[in-house]
This record gives structure tokens, C-alpha cells and sequence, in this order.
């Protein structure tokens, strides 16, 4: 398919420029495919010089180099490909851009630069539910004034999709916002943030979100690694003030939970051996193959032989020895 | 958006250190990617010496093609190689190290001094002069514009500007003609390139505004801001159409010489040509310094601390070099300005300068001793060396490292002294950096040999005198009095005057006469 008229009177006017970046890009960087590079450009890049064109036709020639040199520096990366590991990228330029083409036209590298990095980034974490990121940030960007309300939105946007490690930041970054916003970005009506900001303080299990009502109850997270998970032993758990330290075989981890998910993080066998297994006291025990929390009683799939119990402020994790995931659970119902 | 291949800074600390690991979310960790972005938000910006350091990565990695590492840095015993029949060593360094072409102008510009590049036509000096201006925010244009290109019909109103014509014809008196000034004269970059092929008599209107900060023409004056000069010059030896006055030569504060291309790198050199890309044109935003950061640098750079065992030891250097026995007869003038004021015969009054190991005597080596004005350049750029590494005080290798830079065309070498007739030392007659840091390692060696660090009578006087002389006993400053007379009378037991003992005397004699003159006081009351 040709490119559309506006993006190739562009990269005709600029052709001696554009060209040249090219060449000292294939220069620097064997990997790149000039094939993929133009597939990039036509399909994702594209689209948008086209409606940016149609929008207003003093911004587009800034707006297509400052995309083309974004497309180089994805191709240099082998980002510009069509696979598994960049699909997030091309549905940000196709599904997501769209969506935000004004604030994208003002400043296409601090906005459609961000989000690509932020897709970039959510992709290589495990847990992340990346259709759900893409989703959340479609419905948000029509409310972001600028870059800066952009960004807090995705890091709100990608701690619902589960990345839980990043709570305590993406909440900061809420707070930035203008009330209502923020509401809409943890999924709630109104504009009473301060009353969302204490549930979520009081409790990282609870969530106005009615969706996750369900995930609250507790959830699995892990899975061998045979089946492309990261546990190649039965895990062993136990309690930090973040979260839980996991150890599986010889490898130790950091695992974050809150309502929203769970990530796991590289961590040390010393960090795992000399955390405790309960922090902030007790009142959590294991009878038979029930786990007794104080409000609640909760009946596990699994032998009660070598059930192991950790547990912190919020959250309690379960292991068994006939089981390469790990059972979670808040605490108290939220 | 400029080519961001090329715009790439150093995004993992340019200088780390060991910190024990912490589990640390920032949700700023999803804006970094394969697409260059802003910090996510002010919080964010590195430390201005991070900033320096990652602007400096940025120059050797992008926009210098041929980096040479001749600012060495050792954690442990490098790895050294001896080659070729000479036995030239090449050393390897164990820690960071860098390339002084690119590390002098970065200091000059956090330190807003003046600094030179000399070298042949063709390797650069130009080039590095406008990213400086670059990295003050200028936009390359303006920079390039503002730069001035000395040549021999260069006029002081071709640099500073002209009375305007109407003026100059309807005016009744002097403040009525207005001048318009040159634009370079309110930038914080200035650029002077090839300065030796300026007139003396415009040069002497440069040096006004070089050393005092101000321009004037007729009787109307431009106040100048603070600024980082950068001065090019072919070949700083008196190559150029005029000899650059010494007044304005004394002014630069450092000067760095455009190494040699090293054609291993001709590939890079042929990307830039297919790439057509110039450096400047592409500098990442975020090494790019406003003037309030540039003003905060220059005063962090002051606060960096001078450690008491570094400057007693510069102190030693300085003081190796200014006593020449035989040129004067009261002991203030045995210096060698007395001999240089005098015109007389160098060689004939070095000859008459007996007495001393001439080959030992490091002030031997030289035919001048060091100014005021080189002794502050030097502590500003150990201090402004050791802040870009990162450290909170100057160390010994700061100020070796950096002596030379700072001393190059500032301390002479009296190239007929014995020491450089040893054929092991040949090599120093031509290379004067090489010959400042050997001179520097002597006088440590000297130093240690003295064991000055923990014996040192003078420096323990003068340590007691500075705690000041309120309410000191008559019998107290009696005793300090004959102290001194003892330490001034043991000098004289059959030993040969070295500088730092003139030193030491002359700093004996100024605490013997400030105690006299508190006892006459004591004693008056």
C-alpha cells in the first residue's frame, strides 16, 4: 500500500535529510531492516500523518520528521518488526495514538514517545495485562490536558493493568491530578479523591473498580517454568514489608501483590533467608488444608502435608510443596 | 526532532558507585525506552555534576570521533606496556579515565574560565569551541554568528562596536553618541577563533574585556557577564600574523592541544560524511545547561574542599620555583623576577649561581616561577576536576592530573638547565605536559623524602600563629619568637638554599615580624 499523500510530500521535500539519518542508521546498527522500517512507517505512521493532515496542515511536516526519526530509532532497536514482543508498540501507534492525536501533535515525542516506552516497558513485565493498559489509556487520553497529566495517567493506567510494584508511585502521580481525572483513572465516578486515596492507603486490596471485586478475594500467581513460567521448583515464601520474598530452587525473588495483580522481582537467597515469615503479627494460621485469617476461613485445592504460610500487613501467601504457584490472599477482606 | 541515534546520553550513572540494593519502584522507569523522552518530571534532572558527566559521555561518544585518554585515573597498579626502542610505555588504566580535549573545555565552561585550543589546522578546535556554546543553550546559528574570527585588519570597532553614524555627526558631546555594541559582548560562550592573527592594538581592547569584563568605547562601557572563553589558535608558539601579547596570554587559564585523528577511526569519520550530520546540530536537551544551572555549578564547584595534605603539597611545588640565588642581595629578591626585570643575561647569571645540586633543584628546570593568578586557576580546576568525578574533596591525583593543562605556557622550562641534557629527559624539552607532571612527581618524591606530612616546623608555627594572638602572654610570643630564631638558625647550618627553604624562611620572617610587633604592642600597653 503506497503511503498516504501527505507523509510522502514530506519525505519528498526531506528526502536528502531523512535519507542520510538513514544511512548512518544502518550504518550503526547492522540489525536494522530497512523492509520492517518501511512496513513501520506505512502502517503506523502512516495513518496518523494522515489525520494529523486532515486536522491541520501547518503541523504535518514537524509532525511526520519527528515520527520518521522516532521510526528510526525503533528500527535501530529491532523494535520496528512485526512480533510478539513489539505488538504493544504498533497497537499504541494504531489503537492508542488516535485516540490522543492532539496532544500528540503538540509535542509527538514527549507524548506518542512516552507511551510507546511505557508499552515497551508493561510488555516485559510478567503479570501485566497489556490489553487492559491499552484499553484504560484510550478511555483516559480524551481527558489529558498535557504531557505532564499524560504520564501520571500512565503510570495509574499500567498499576491497574498489574503492575502492583508500582502503586505507591502511581498513586503519587494520581494525586497530581485534577480530582475528577484522577477518580476516572483508578476506575471511579465523582471527584472525591481524597476518600479513594484512604481506602487505597487503608487496604492494598481494595478497589472502587467493580471489575476486580472478584480478583479481591485472592488469586494464583506463578507457574513452572516448563509451562513458561519462572518458578522451576515449588516456590517457599516469606513476608517483606513490600510484599513477599520467594525462593524456587536457587532463585530468590521479590513478589509485590496488591488488588490489582502481582509482579515479581530479582531478589537475593540471603534477602529470602533472613526475611521472617510473618511480619506485623500473627492471627494468620494454617489448620489442615484451611487457612484461618481472622475474618474468614478459606479452603485450599491442596494436600495439607508441607503447606507453607507467609504473611505481611496486607496480604497472605500460600505455597505447597505439589505446586508451582502461589495462592494470594488479603489479609481482611477489603 | 533531531536524529536521536546520535542524541542517545548516558542513561546508567556516568560515574557508579557500590550502593547496597534496594527494591525501588519509580513509575518514571516506564517512560525510559527505545524513544529518547524528557525526565519525567524536574525532581528527575540529574545532579549537575551527573549532568557534566553525561555531557561529556555524550561529546566523546557522538562528537568526537578520535577520543585519546590522556587524563588517567588508577584504582590499583595499571597495566603498563613497553614498546617500540625507545621503551615508550603505554599505560592502561584501571578506573575512568579521559580524553583532555573534551574534559578542559567542560571545566572551563563549569568554571566560566578561558581556556585555549592549539593544534593544526583541521582537527576540531572550532567545532568544540561552538558546542560549548551549544551546551549553554545557544542555538548553533547564534553561536556561530557571534564567534570572532581574528584576522589582521580585525579593528576594536570590528570587536566591540560602532558609534552610530548619526551620532558621531549630530552629537554635541561624548554621552550623546550611542555605540552599537557587538552581540557576542552579553553571551555567557565567547568564542575567539584564532586569536593570535588579531592585531596587538585590538588584542589589548580583547584583553580589557578578557580580564576585566567590560568593553568601552568612546567613554561608554558594555558591562560583560561572567563567561567561559574558548580562544583556537594554529599554533600558539608564535605562529600566528601577530604575537599575542603576554598580558593576554596570562588571561587563559587553560590550554588544550587538538590531538592527532587516529585513522582506525576513518569508518566514523565516513558515517558523519554519508550521515551529514554535524555534532552541534544534534545535542540532546538535556545536557544542554541554563545560566541559573551554570551559575549553580560554578558555586558547587567552589564549595569542593581542598584537603590540608594536598595543598601542603602544592604548596611544596610552588615553592620550587621563583628563588634564584645569585639575583638579588636583599633575601626578598633572590627571585627570578628580580633577574628576568633586570635584561640581563640569563646564561650569565645562571652562572653565577653556584652552590646548589643544579640537576636536584627543580626551580633549576625553569625560568619563572608561578603567579597569583596560576596558583588560583590551579585550585579552581583541581576542585572543578574532582567535582565532575563525583568526590567531595580534591585528591593528590586531581591537581597531578591537572597541573599540566593549567601550567602548559605558564611555567617555562629553561631548556639549558643540566637535567634536560640527560638523554632520558630528552623527551621533556618537546613535551611540556609530560615534563609538568614529572616535575609535580619529583617534588611529591622530595616531599616524602623530607617527610614534611608529619614533620614540618613551619607549618606547625604557622598553624599556631593562625589561632590568633588575643590574649597571648609576653613570655608565650617570647618563646615562638625564639623558636623561630632556632628553626631560621638550624636553615643555616650547612644547607644549601632550595626554594621551598627560601619559602619557609621568608614565611619564618613574616611570623618573627608579627610577633615582634604584638610584643611591642604587649609591651606599650
Amino acid at each position: 500500500m503506497p503511503l498516504g499523500e501527505a507523509f510522502s510530500r514530506v519525505l519528498a521535500a526531506e528526502r536528502k535529510v531523512l535519507n542520510a539519518r538513514v544511512a548512518a542508521a544502518r550504518v550503526r546498527a547492522p540489525g536494522f531492516e530497512l523492509a520492517q522500517f518501511s512496513a513501520f512507517l506505512e502502517h503506523c505512521a502512516d495513518p496518523l500523518v494522515s489525520s494529523i493532515a486532515e486536522q491541520d496542515g501547518d503541523a504535518v511536516h514537524r509532525f511526520a520528521v519527528e515520527l520518521f526519526g522516532m521510526a528510526i530509532e525503533l528500527a535501530t532497536q529491532g523494535m520496528a518488526a512485526t512480533n510478539v514482543r513489539t505488538v504493544a508498540i504498533r497497537r499504541v501507534w494504531t489503537d492508542l495514538a488516535p485516540s490522543a492525536l492532539t496532544l500528540i501533535a503538540a509535542d509527538p515525542v514527549e507524548t506518542l514517545g512516552v507511551l510507546t516506552n511505557a508499552a515497551v516497558q508493561l510488555s516485559a513485565i510478567d503479570g501485566v495485562r497489556i490489553d487492559e493498559w491499552l484499553a484504560n489509556m484510550s478511555a483516559l487520553t480524551s481527558q489529558t490536558r498535557d504531557n505532564r497529566e499524560l504520564r501520571a495517567l500512565v503510570a495509574v493506567a499500567a498499576w491497574r493493568a498489574g503492575a502492583s510494584h508500582y502503586r505507591q508511585s502511581a498513586l503519587a502521580a494520581a494525586a497530581t491530578l485534577p480530582s475528577t481525572v484522577a477518580c476516572s483513572a483508578v476506575g471511579a465516578e465523582g471527584d472525591d479523591w481524597a476518600a479513594l486515596a484512604f481506602n487505597f492507603a487503608r487496604n492494598s486490596w481494595w478497589c472502587p473498580d467493580p471489575a476486580r471485586r472478584e480478583a479481591a478475594s485472592g488469586f494464583a500467581f506463578g507457574q513452572f517454568t516448563g509451562l513458561g513460567g519462572r518458578f522451576g521448583q515449588p516456590p517457599l515464601v516469606r513476608s517483606s514489608p513490600q510484599g513477599f520474598f520467594v525462593l524456587s530452587g536457587e532463585q530468590a525473588f521479590l513478589l509485590v501483590v496488591d488488588t490489582y495483580g502481582a509482579t515479581l522481582h530479582s531478589a537475593s537467597p540471603e534477602e529470602f533467608k533472613s526475611a521472617p515469615s510473618i511480619t506485623d503479627g500473627a492471627g494468620v494460621s494454617l489448620v489442615g488444608n484451611e487457612v484461618v485469617a481472622e475474618d474468614r476461613r478459606m479452603e485450599l485445592d491442596w494436600p495439607s502435608e508441607g503447606l507453607g504460610l507467609a504473611c505481611n500487613a496486607d496480604s497472605i501467601a500460600v505455597t505447597s510443596p505439589y505446586s508451582h504457584t502461589i495462592r494470594l490472599f488479603p489479609r481482611a477482606l477489603p | 526532532m533531531a536524529f536521536n541515534l546520535f542524541q542517545r546520553i548516558s542513561k546508567s550513572p556516568t560515574n557508579p558507585q557500590v550502593q547496597p540494593k534496594q527494591h525501588e519502584f519509580d513509575v518514571a522507569e516506564l517512560f525510559e525506552g527505545p524513544i529518547s523522552v524528557a525526565a519525567s518530571k524536574v525532581g528527575d534532572a540529574p545532579a549537575l555534576d551527573e549532568k557534566l558527566r553525561q555531557a561529556y559521555f555524550w561529546i566523546v561518544n557522538n562528537a568526537i570521533i578520535s577520543s585519546h585518554y590522556d587524563i588517567e585515573f588508577n584504582e590499583g597498579t595499571p597495566q603498563r606496556f613497553t614498546v617500540g626502542d625507545s621503551r615508550s610505555v603505554l599505560t592502561l588504566p584501571s578506573a575512568q579515565s579521559y580524553s583532555s580535549y573534551v574534559l578542559l573545555p567542560l571545566l572551563t565552561f563549569a568554571t566560566r574560565s578561558k581556556c585555549l585550543f592549539v593544534g593544526g589546522p583541521g582537527r576540531g578546535k572550532t567545532a568544540s569551541a561552538i558546542l560549548m556554546g551549544v551546551l549553554a543553550g545557544y542555538p548553533v546559528k547564534e553561536v556561530k554568528r557571534a564567534m570572532q574570527h581574528g584576522h589582521p585588519q580585525m579593528t576594536i570597532a570590528d570587536l566591540l562596536g560602532n558609534p552610530l553614524p548619526a551620532d558621531l555627526v549630530g552629537a554635541q558631546s561624548m554621552e550623546e553618541i550611542r555605540i552599537a555594541w557587538r552581540n557576542w559582548l552579553p553571551m555567557r560562550v565567547k568564542i575567539i577563533d584564532e586569536y593570535n592573527r588579531i592585531p596587538t592594538r585590538t588584542q589589548s581592547a580583547l584583553l580589557t574585556v578578557m580580564g576585566d569584563n567590560y568593553a568601552e568605547v568612546l567613554n561608554h562601557i558594555f558591562e560583560c557577564p561572567d563567561s567561559a572563553w574558548y580562544l583556537t589558535a594554529n599554533d600558539d608558539q608564535g605562529g600566528g600574523t601577530y604575537q599575542v601579547i603576554e598580558a593576554l596570554r596570562d588571561r587563559i587559564d587553560v590550554i588544550v592541544q587538538a590531538l592527532s585523528f587516529n585513522p582506525r577511526f576513518l569508518g566514523e569519520l565516513l558515517l558523519r560524511i554519508e550521515s551529514h550530520v554535524k555534532p552541534e546540530d544534534i545535542v540532546p536537551r538535556e545536557i544542554i545547561f541554563s545560566t541559573e544551572e551554570v551559575d549553580q555549578m560554578v558555586s558547587e564547584v567552589r564549595a569542593i574542599g581542598v584537603p590540608e595534605e594536598v595543598r601542603r603539597r602544592l604548596e611544596f611545588f610552588c615553592s620550587q620555583f621563583e628563588l634564584f640565588e645569585s639575583a638579588g642581595e636583599q633575601f626578598e629578591y633572590k627571585t627570578k623576577d628580580t633577574a628576568r626585570l633586570s635584561h640581563q643575561d640569563w646564561g650569565l647569571i645562571v652562572s653565577s649561581d653556584q652552590g646548589r645540586d643544579r640537576l636536584k633543584d627543580l626551580g633549576c628546570q625553569t625560568l619563572n616561577g608561578l603567579s597569583v593568578r596560576n596558583l588560583m586557576t590551579l585550585l579552581t580546576f583541581s576542585k572543578a576536576l574532582s567535582y565532575f568525578r563525583g568526590e567531595g574533596e580534591v585528591s593528590l591525583e586531581d591537581v597531578r592530573q591537572i597541573l599540566p593543562f593549567v601550567l602548559n605556557d605558564k611555567l617555562h622550562p629553561d631548556v639549558d638547565a643540566p637535567f634536560f641534557a640527560l638523554p632520558e629527559n630528552a623527551a621533556y624539552r618537546v613535551d611540556r605536559l609530560s615534563w609538568l607532571r614529572n616535575l609535580f612527581d619529583l617534588s611529591n618524591e622530595e616531599y616524602d623524602r623530607l617527610d614534611l606530612d608529619r614533620n614540618d616546623p613551619v607549618g606547625d608555627l604557622a598553624d599556631e600563629f593562625a589561632q590568633g594572638l588575643d590574649g597571648l602572654a609576653e613570655r608565650e610570643v617570647r618563646s615562638r619568637l625564639m623558636r623561630i630564631e632556632r628553626i631560621i638558625g638550624d636553615y643555616g647550618k650547612g644547607r644549601k638554599l632550595y626554594g621551598h627553604i627560601y619559602d619557609d624562611l621568608l614565611k619564618l620572617k613574616y611570623l618573627h615580624q608579627r610577633y615582634t610587633n604584638y610584643l611591642r604592642w604587649l609591651q606599650s600597653r
